[in-house]
């Protein structure tokens, strides 16, 4: 941990150079298992940030004005040892409005959420949800099977599950150490 | 009226309290409009269905709440999570003016809709000036 890190300001702004999955307040569960003690930071860091957030920008929220405005998801991907599921929140949509692809080991999902109101309910007092189009692309494990993809979507919730090749399901290659 | 409505509560996307309770409590974004004679209130529930919603009115406040845990993981390993496992909640301060008997609801893609009439006695009346 560098002195700079200790300064809680601006530290958002780097946010970009974090690694790939460690933005938008996730939490990568593979980091956690190597490195122990990093849990314990992210969450030191966590609690100054989500103190110090209330100066930095004015809003971060949730649909991530980090990137530009673009509505972003929330996301989250969990493994057995035979598949891969990926779980994203998108309540208000249709299943038609969802468009699911992969491209190498990125699974992509975008669509549009689209205000549904008449024009005399237009007086917003509250406006949270966010609306229009979004795109969020997920990197994707090696060792699955891509071409046999499942997407089903319910209540609001996408989910796509992803079978492990054969190869890589349920294990894992030990390497023996030898002195030299 | 439109600052009581809501209690607001800007800040964070997880309840405060939360620190004190077992399960994390999420709150839900939430969109108001008003068109005179109803105010709407729609809530994101993702993967919450009808029977998962509870919603009570108890002197005058509102309260949505998710019976069931966001999701459940069991089975699963975390790879890379976003959200926690916990519960929706959130509560609305209603003005007098609104009828508590006639509140609707309904669910489509894990939103939540509710139409909150304006009462027939609050309602801006014209009264008319009879010339003697």
């Amino acid at each position: 941990m560098k002195v700079r890190d200790l300064v809680p300001w601006g530290r958002r702004k780097n946010a970009d150079h974090a690694p790939a999955l460690r933005f938008r307040g996730g939490r990568d569960h593979r980091q956690d298992r190597e490195r122990p003690l990093d849990l314990f930071q992210d969450e030191m860091n966590d609690v100054f940030e989500r103190f110090f957030r209330r100066f930095d920008a004015p809003s971060f929220d949730r649909f991530g004005g980090l990137f530009g405005g673009v509505p972003q998801p929330l996301v989250d991907v969990s493994e057995t040892d035979k598949e891969i599921k990926i779980v994203v929140d998108l309540p208000g949509l249709d299943e038609d409005d969802i468009d699911v692809s992969v491209t190498g080991n990125l699974l992509t999902v975008r669509g549009e959420r689209r205000e549904e109101r008449d024009e005399d309910e237009r007086g917003f007092v509250v406006h949270e949800r966010t609306i229009g189009t979004f795109y969020r692309s997920i990197p994707l494990p090696p060792g699955i099977d891509p071409d046999k993809a499942k997407a089903e979507f319910k209540r609001g919730v996408l989910k796509v599950r992803i079978p492990k090749t054969a190869d890589a399901a349920g294990h894992t290659k030990r390497i023996e150490v030898k002195a030299a | 009226m439109s600052a009581d409505l809501v209690r607001q509560d800007r800040e964070e996307n997880v309840t405060r309290l939360d620190d004190h309770r077992s399960v994390p409590v999420y709150r839900p974004d939430t969109d108001i409009y008003d068109d005179g004679d109803r105010v709407i209130i729609e809530a994101d529930l993702p993967g919450c269905s009808v029977d998962d919603i509870d919603i009570t009115l108890e002197n005058g406040v509102l309260t949505i709440k998710s019976q069931q845990p966001r999701q459940s993981r069991s089975g699963w390993r975390p790879i890379y999570t976003e959200y926690g496992e916990g519960r929706f909640e959130r509560s609305f301060a209603l003005t007098d003016d609104i009828d508590q008997d006639k509140i609707d609801a309904s669910v489509r893609n894990g939103v939540l809709r509710l139409e909150l009439h304006r009462s027939e006695s609050t309602k801006p009346r014209r009264i008319s000036i009879s010339a003697k």
